[in-house]
């Protein structure tokens, strides 16, 4: 008979012990009966002579050591059974629980997967960003930017990455998003299929460590100028074009170029967990080499696309890279410069800076704006634990302070310390279990709620998976705060003398309300406070950036970006295009302004030039880099700028006549405060400039930065090496929204083949760039939104027991004729006393940790007495309501009721 | 449990093996046998007796079969296995020793 027989053939093995003892018992009975008795008499004094069958079966079973398990089971069965007649207490905290552990882990994985998690590559750890990699887009400078470099030109990347430095090898990648549009997809009339594609340098594989799945990676074959003509397919393009088709290796997609239709060669397949170096985003289609990109932007010296990542070699450190980098990088520049620099030039060399930057996670928005808001979030994960194991442990205190009456009579009917104590710590298992199993399943289902709806956060390899970890963590952490508070009113038990406590009905010790669990309620009240400070402040912070006026009017206005190139036109003839776009989005019904422009505000695009402006000196080592946008007619008026002086740049300003330029009111303070600026002068790249206009300020990039002095010069003046793109922008009478199919039309009616790389609404646009202060503050509200409602089950459950308890007391108090009135504000002074403690420390600990978060801060100081208020409000409120219905409830007692129960 | 139960328990096991060292016996037999060849000076109540026997059941000392009796229940024959047989062995060997040491303190 095997441990494992014993252990699950418990009832087979009863029926077996059963028929033996019977055996023995006839056995008798017959050697009775042979020996004259009659059988019924056989019978009973066989019987009666065996004794008890019950101990026999008792003993065996204990002999088979597998009682435990039936005791354990037994213990369960009877704790379900206490908990289902105790419906409240079991609700509150099971409810506690599963809020705290749930939110916990569901936040905690989130937390992990968009900021903590490393990139799925070999030896993330030596992978190093410049400058972070947070330059997005293009930048155009001559001669080059000074400052911190966060994007490179072609010529200086090739440059680095052929200079001896302290790293294996440097990588590069264009920062911005590029599509192409697949050459044989799509019928006439119908816009093409258009895939992603982000050209890297040939090593960028290996440089990332990651090799493919199928086929090859690049080379650096793959990157010069006699380059064949290869992609690499993401895993998730190979499956949407391919169909998954293991030969796909070695088959071709299309491209509709401006160099004509080409056929690009599938070169390899990367598995499926690789999608680049940037965590939110899609993850490109495909890969392709710089040298696949356009001449025109690649062979650029002013076009500073590329961002950079390096691989350091064994044994570097960073900030060894960091200062031999920048060394070579000035002398590249330095030397670029000539023997002849001027004392400008040379100061701007010197000012050039590169900060290297860990890159073993990849870029995140998320992160890069949430950063020093990590530990802080890390801290409001270990908070909410703290609140709810702190609830779950006043309940636990409260009720078993309660059961004592009924430790006596288990007590004395012969029940062991042992058995009480696993008794009871069985049900506050049971507690804790009920309430993992339910965490578990709000984390599964609010991880994917919370990506996408709080945070706006998506991308096919952010999945929000319970992180494993976490989830131990915080299950071992409340499975010991239940042990913990269930031990020691078992331990308690123990000591219990039952006669004592039967004897009298209740002690002669008043006991408080809340008792034992002060110091508990207290301690959440204060967390609960400053998570909703702390939430109040983020929440004031992006409704104070989301609403500064801007400069211009956010309503009502669209804009659609063209690529002109694909339908060949050239530098020449594009103006010619933007002409006939403007006629004819212009008389459209519906639409009150229209004009075109290289960039919006907010589009996240800069264009900086060295300038020199008639009328001003710069000072000693300034240079006057003039942050220009190059526009079409009707600009300030499609965009509600308020014209300050003079004329907007009109159709007449094109190729032939003076260059002109309108400027802003920041323009005008800096360089020409005391003279009119209009009819003077400034120039850059050898073009001279007069202006016309003064236009109101407006904010263009970024709500938290100081209004620059900006130019705004002709786009059909324009010369440029090729056709630029450009946004038509659109004012509507009515919704933006609905006219953007429109205006897209008009556009593909005029030319078909232009290429439509975006169209949005501006509001939109707008909002988009405060997407990071959204992700924080959406992070913090739901933990206050968590700590809020854990809080307010507590106070509720401890409440309501408290009162339970004393039942008798305020029976008597009303028997004796006291006023409810009175029991109400007893009760309220005694609540809101420890509410009023809590609150005061509260608010302390929110002045102190207040200075971690000023810098994510704007309009509001940490230490705003508007929030401190709302929450010491909020939480007085819902306080008061935790209380109210158990007081209802105990106020409703029949004195005579209450006092007969005894 | 009576006293005289008390003082058996560590011997229990050694007078069970030694009534099953001739042949297997059922349970009933066994308590039989026990009667007999003590001359009725040792009873072991079945409380103590079954138990007994599942113990040495479960430690591999004794073998168990279900066999079909003539009454139509059938019943739980026990007998003697190789273990058993040298465990037995070592309990005589000790019980011996025991007798022998408690003879010298009586003696002194």
């Amino acid at each position: 008979m095997t441990w494992l027989t014993r252990l699950f053939r418990r009832a087979r093995l009863d029926r077996d012990l059963d028929d033996e003892l019977q055996f023995h018992v006839e056995a008798h009975a017959r050697d009775l009966v042979a020996q004259g008795i009659a059988p019924e008499e056989a019978r009973r004094r066989a019987l009666a002579a065996f004794g008890g069958f019950e101990p026999i079966r008792e003993q065996a079973r204990d002999a088979r050591g597998t009682r435990w398990l039936a005791d354990l089971a037994g213990d369960v069965h009877y704790a379900v059974r206490t908990l289902r007649r105790n419906p409240g207490f079991a609700t509150v905290a099971i409810l506690t629980l599963t809020l705290g552990i749930g939110a916990n882990t569901a936040i905690f994985s989130l937390v992990n997967a968009v900021l903590l998690r490393p990139l799925p590559v070999r030896e993330p750890g030596r992978l190093v960003l410049f400058s972070g990699a947070s330059g997005s887009g293009t930048q155009t400078s001559s001669p080059f930017p000074d400052g911190t470099w966060t994007l490179f030109s072609t010529e200086t990347y090739r440059f680095l990455s052929s200079h001896p430095l302290p790293f294996d090898g440097i990588a590069a990648f264009e920062s911005g998003d590029f599509r192409e549009s697949l050459g044989d997809s799509g019928a006439p009339g119908v816009a093409p299929a258009t895939v992603s594609v982000k050209f890297v340098s040939g090593n960028y594989f290996q440089i990332m460590g990651v090799s493919a799945a199928r086929g090859r990676t690049f080379d650096a074959g793959d990157d010069g100028p006699a380059a064949p003509l290869v992609a690499i397919a993401s895993d998730r393009f190979w499956r949407s074009h391919f169909n998954a088709d293991p030969g796909a290796v070695g088959r071709t997609v299309t491209f509709d170029s401006p160099a004509g239709q080409q056929i690009v060669a599938i070169a390899g397949v990367m598995p499926a967990e690789f999608f680049g170096e940037r965590v939110e985003a899609q993850g490109p289609d495909l890969w392709m080499t710089i040298a696949q990109r356009d001449a025109a932007i690649r062979d650029r010296t002013d076009y500073y696309w590329l961002s950079l990542i390096g691989r350091l070699a064994p044994g570097q450190t960073m900030a060894m890279a960091e200062t031999r980098t920048i060394g070579v990088l000035r002398q590249f520049l330095a030397s670029q410069a000539g023997a002849a620099a001027s004392a400008d030039t040379s100061a701007r060399v010197a000012s050039v800076r590169i900060d290297m930057v860990d890159g073993s996670r990849g870029i995140s928005n998320a992160r890069a704006a949430n950063g020093r808001l990590l530990g802080l979030l890390l801290s409001a994960v270990g908070v909410i634990l703290l609140i709810a194991c702190a609830n779950v442990g006043t309940l636990l205190l409260a009720r078993a302070s309660s059961r004592e009456r009924e430790i006596a009579v288990r007590r004395a009917l012969g029940a062991g310390r042992a058995r009480l104590i696993r008794q009871w710590l069985t049900e506050s298992l049971v507690v804790g279990g009920a309430g993992a199993i339910g965490g578990v399943f709000l984390a599964w289902y609010a991880g994917p709620v919370l990506l996408l709806r709080v945070f706006r956060i998506s991308g096919d390899h952010i999945r929000a998976t319970i992180d494993p970890t976490v989830l131990l963590f915080t299950t071992g952490a409340t499975g010991l705060a239940c042990l913990l508070f269930g031990l020691a009113p078992a331990l308690q038990a123990g000591r219990v003398d039952p006669m004592g406590s039967l004897r009298v009905s209740r002690g002669p010790r008043r006991p408080r309300l809340l008792g034992v669990s002060d110091p508990f309620l207290v301690v959440q009240i204060a967390l609960a406070l400053v998570l909703v400070v702390g939430a109040s402040l983020l929440v004031r912070t992006l409704l104070n950036l989301e609403s500064t006026p801007f400069g211009f009017d956010q309503r009502n206005v669209l804009f659609v970006s063209i690529n002109p190139r694909p339908a060949r036109y050239g530098p020449k003839m594009v103006g010619a295009l933007y002409q006939r776009l403007y006629d004819r989005v212009g008389t459209m019904p519906g639409v009150e302004h229209v004009t075109f422009a290289r960039f919006g505000p907010f589009g996240g695009h800069t264009s900086r030039f060295q300038s020199t402006i008639d009328g001003y000196e710069p000072q000693a080592g300034e240079t006057v880099r003039l942050f220009t946008v190059q526009v079409g007619p009707d600009y300030p008026a499609t965009f509600g700028m308020p014209l300050r002086s003079g004329r907007a740049i009109g159709p007449k300003d094109v190729q032939g006549t003076p260059d002109v330029a309108m400027v802003n009111e920041a323009f005008v303070k800096r360089y020409l405060p005391t003279t009119d600026p209009l009819g003077r002068h400034f120039s850059y790249n050898n073009r001279q400039f007069e202006i016309v206009g003064v236009i109101a300020d407006a904010q263009f990039q970024n709500a938290r930065e100081p209004l620059v002095p900006m130019a705004f010069v002709a786009m059909l003046q324009e010369t440029s090496g090729m056709a630029l793109d450009c946004e038509i922008e659109v004012r509507t009478t009515e919704s933006a929204d609905a006219m953007i199919p429109v205006v897209r039309d008009a556009i593909a009616a005029v030319d078909s083949r232009v290429r439509i790389v975006a169209a949005d609404t501006f509001q939109r646009q707008v909002r988009t760039r405060f997407a990071p202060e959204r992700t924080a503050a959406g992070f913090i509200v739901t933990f206050a939104i968590a700590a809020l409602l854990v809080a307010s089950i507590g106070l509720y459950g401890v409440v309501s027991y408290g009162l339970a308890r004393r039942t008798n007391e305020l029976a008597v108090r009303i028997a004796l004729g006291a006023d409810r009135g009175d029991l109400v504000r007893l009760v309220a002074r005694e609540t809101l006393a420890r509410v009023g403690v809590g609150l005061a420390i509260g608010i302390a600990l929110a002045q102190a940790t207040g200075s971690f978060i000023a810098a994510q801060l704007f309009g509001v100081t940490p230490r705003d007495p508007v929030s401190l208020v709302t929450a010491a409000t909020i939480l007085t409120a819902v306080s008061a309501l935790a209380v109210v219905r158990p007081l209802v409830r105990a106020l409703r007692i029949d004195p005579v009721v209450a006092l007969r129960q005894d | 449990m009576s006293d005289r139960a008390d003082v058996l328990q560590g011997t229990l096991d050694l007078i069970v093996l030694q009534t099953l060292a001739p042949g297997p016996l059922h349970g009933y037999a066994v308590a039989q046998r026990i009667n007999q060849t003590s001359r009725a000076l040792i009873q072991i109540p079945q409380g103590s007796l079954y138990p007994a026997l599942h113990r040495l059941e479960n430690r591999g000392w004794i073998d168990a079969e279900w066999v079909a009796s003539d009454t139509g229940r059938r019943a739980k024959v026990y007998r003697l296995t190789r273990a058993g047989r040298s465990q037995l062995e070592r309990e005589i060997a000790d019980w011996r020793k025991l007798c022998q040491a408690i003879g010298w303190v009586l003696q002194s």
